[in-house]
């Protein structure tokens, strides 16, 4: 049994000064293991971030003569898409996927034409595609997805803005229909640049 | 980045109840305890702190993950998927905190009207941010994956605070069983931001007969950063190199910031000769930020659909319409960011103690049993007891709740030992010692011993020093 403290001194005072011995040994022995934090070179944020690209809606009326192809209307547009070669764009994006969703009802065949051109205007990166036709009158759907592998991104990239031409293969200028276009753009991101 | 990321997730293992100074609340011996509580006993005539070193209080932690859940030697798992499964992991009310506090002055002593009057100046810095769990996801998987869930801006919430307290209380006991204490404060604000009332959503959605594939809307965006102290820093020409921020900084501190002032109030109730209660309420007050300040605002809706062609005819040569530019412009006119200067006040956050001691067994030194006369003895060596804490903070107030066991071994050396249950840490054991070595004072406080082991599972830390010279 233990004695009194101020009876029987010294099991009482190895008490507390093993408890205080104790104590600032274990300040002493605290440490941080069991961790890499070289491993902040390895965190690599990825998003896949969509977001709607170009839409429009076109009737023959919009259409005029085709200088490069005698016997078809075409209507051509541009727009900026500065984001594009940005150094954020440049550095992180490492593939994309574009989607477009044509809905026609022209009874007559269309080509689409999507001209990446860059700053200098000098085309790196150009989709294309048929947009298929309207038997009689009915809309009908073209659905369009077009992959950037990672080969060809630093092509798209180049570019800050995009050239749209619509070519339809018919010179009447009374032809009825419509046609209607959405899409949209995946960008693949990787941020291991951090 | 990478610096500033592995800074962050330091933080993120170092949190708890921030402030929370469980270990140091009711320890008479260490003048410092009177910050906790003005009301508390004092048991000596006068102190001085060592300039500097008198107090030295570093708190921080993370409730919701710890350094070893990110940074873990792993064969089974890499760095991004334990990210990835921390932001799933945690929600909108898991909060890293970081709260350190040096005191640069303190002093005190008891006048012939046994009023024991003390003051002091200390610097303190105090942040809070609640995980943004909604824009975690949205920044680390984009949207692809949430086509249709609307991410919460009001996720959004972060304050931060650093300033220099001035401070001269007074303490006495009224009665033989009761003391009370009550402490002045001024602030002076070195600089504070806060974005703790933010509103809105963010969804894409597929589109219901719109124009696009997608409507990407933000919708009812009200989401605002107050700041002070801060503009001058980045904006200021004079201010070139740490030689200038240095000075400017302490101009600051010493009373050329932005001005606020709070008390703290405090009770000790000596109910019987086993039991005593106390209870104190701290920076009840408020900082008046009206100079160095800079607001940013951004409010509205907008729907973004993409870039409508419309084909005009035009000339060779004729340059398109600006739809890019134009975009840019609806943007910013639907969803402005508005830079305003107007002042604003920030509640100090208020802190509660309370506590229940039961004393027991013998006294010690110059307080021994005298078994002729036992009633006027001053006995118990040692307390056990519960203590209550709270604090304000943006979303709610946190709690925390502690059993210690204090202990009196000597005249000079005496000890506390508290196990600590709060929101999120439900064995949080902390160890405090206090030396009184002639009239030099000394104290060390720890939390999260369990933890010490390896601290970088510890979602809190807490760390509190000082050096003191008392007169009886």
């Amino acid at each position: 049994m233990f004695l009194t403290f101020n009876k029987c001194l010294i099991p009482k005072d190895m008490f507390k000064y093993s408890c205080l011995l104790l104590f600032f040994c274990t300040l002493l022995f605290s440490c941080v293991k069991d961790t890499d934090f070289d491993q902040a070179d390895a965190i690599t944020p990825s998003q896949e971030v969509e977001v709607n690209f170009i839409y429009f809606t076109l009737e023959i009326d919009d259409f005029q003569m085709d200088p490069l192809s005698e016997g078809s209307l075409a209507v051509i547009d541009t727009t900026e898409v500065r984001f594009l070669d940005d150094d954020f764009a440049v550095d992180n994006i490492v593939a994309a996927e574009f989607f477009f969703k044509f809905t026609n009802t022209f009874p007559v065949g269309l080509d689409a034409d999507f001209t990446f051109l860059s700053e200098e205007n000098e085309p790196f990166y150009t989709i294309n595609f048929p947009i298929q036709i309207s038997e009689d009158g009915s809309p009908v759907l073209t659905e369009f997805t077009q992959l950037v592998t990672a080969e060809d991104i630093e092509l798209l990239t180049l570019n800050d803005k995009v050239v749209v031409t619509i070519r339809i293969q018919t010179d009447n200028q009374t032809l009825e229909g419509v046609l209607n276009l959405q899409s949209k753009a995946t960008y693949f991101l990787e941020f291991s640049d951090l | 980045m990478r610096f500033v990321l592995i800074i962050i997730f330091l933080c993120l293992g170092f949190l708890g109840v921030a402030q929370n100074k469980q270990l140091l609340y009711g320890v008479s011996e260490v003048p410092q305890s009177l910050l906790t509580n003005p009301g508390g006993i004092v048991s000596y005539d006068k102190h001085f702190g060592i300039p500097f070193f008198s107090h030295l209080h570093f708190n921080g932690g993370s409730s919701g993950v710890t350094v070893y859940d990110i940074f873990q030697t792993s064969n089974t798992s890499d760095i991004n998927s334990r990210i990835t499964n921390a932001i799933f992991s945690m929600n909108n009310s898991d909060f890293f905190t970081v709260t350190q506090q040096l005191e640069v002055i303190s002093f005190g002593w008891r006048n012939k009207n046994d009023f024991y009057f003390s003051g002091g100046i200390y610097q303190e810095l105090d942040m809070i941010t609640y995980f943004p769990k909604d824009l975690a996801i949205l920044g680390w998987e984009g949207n692809r994956d949430y086509i249709g869930y609307e991410f919460d801006l009001s996720d959004l919430n972060t304050s931060g605070d650093l300033l220099t307290v001035y401070h001269f209380g007074a303490n006495k006991k009224i009665t033989d069983k009761l003391t009370l204490g009550a402490r002045f404060k001024m602030y002076s604000s070195i600089f504070n931001f806060r974005s703790t009332s933010n509103k809105g959503t963010f969804v894409t959605q597929e589109s219901d007969g719109g124009p696009n594939i997608y409507d990407h809307l933000l919708q009812d965006a009200d989401v605002q950063v107050q700041t002070s102290g801060i503009a001058s820093l980045i904006d200021n020409d004079n201010i070139n190199g740490a030689g200038d921020v240095v000075s400017h900084v302490m101009g600051r501190a010493l009373l050329g910031g932005n001005l606020g002032v709070g008390i703290d109030i405090g009770a000790t109730y000596e109910i019987n000769r086993n039991f005593t209660a106390s209870a104190s309420v701290l920076d009840l007050g408020a900082v008046f930020h009206t100079n160095d300040v800079e607001n940013y605002r951004a409010l509205g809706s907008y729907n973004l659909t993409g870039i409508n062609l419309i084909f005009p005819p035009l000339e060779d040569g004729e340059p398109s319409f600006p739809y890019y530019q134009d975009l840019e412009d609806e943007v910013k006119e639907q969803v402005p960011i508005d830079t305003l200067y107007n002042k604003y006040s920030v509640m100090r956050p208020l802190k509660m103690n309370a506590s229940l001691t039961y004393h027991f067994g013998e006294g010690y030194g110059k307080n021994e049993c005298d078994c002729l006369n036992r009633e006027t003895t001053n006995f118990g060596n040692q307390g056990l007891g519960i203590q209550f804490y709270s604090i304000f903070r943006p979303k709610q107030p946190q709690f925390a709740a502690t059993l210690f066991y204090y202990r009196r071994f000597t005249e000079f050396l005496s000890g506390k030992i508290t196990y600590t249950v709060d929101s999120f840490v439900s064995d949080n054991m902390g160890l405090m010692a206090v030396g009184d070595f002639g009239k030099f004072n000394v104290y060390l406080g720890v939390d999260n011993l369990l933890r010490y082991g390896n601290l970088a599972k510890a979602n809190h830390v807490s760390l509190q020093l000082g050096f003191n010279i008392k007169y009886q």
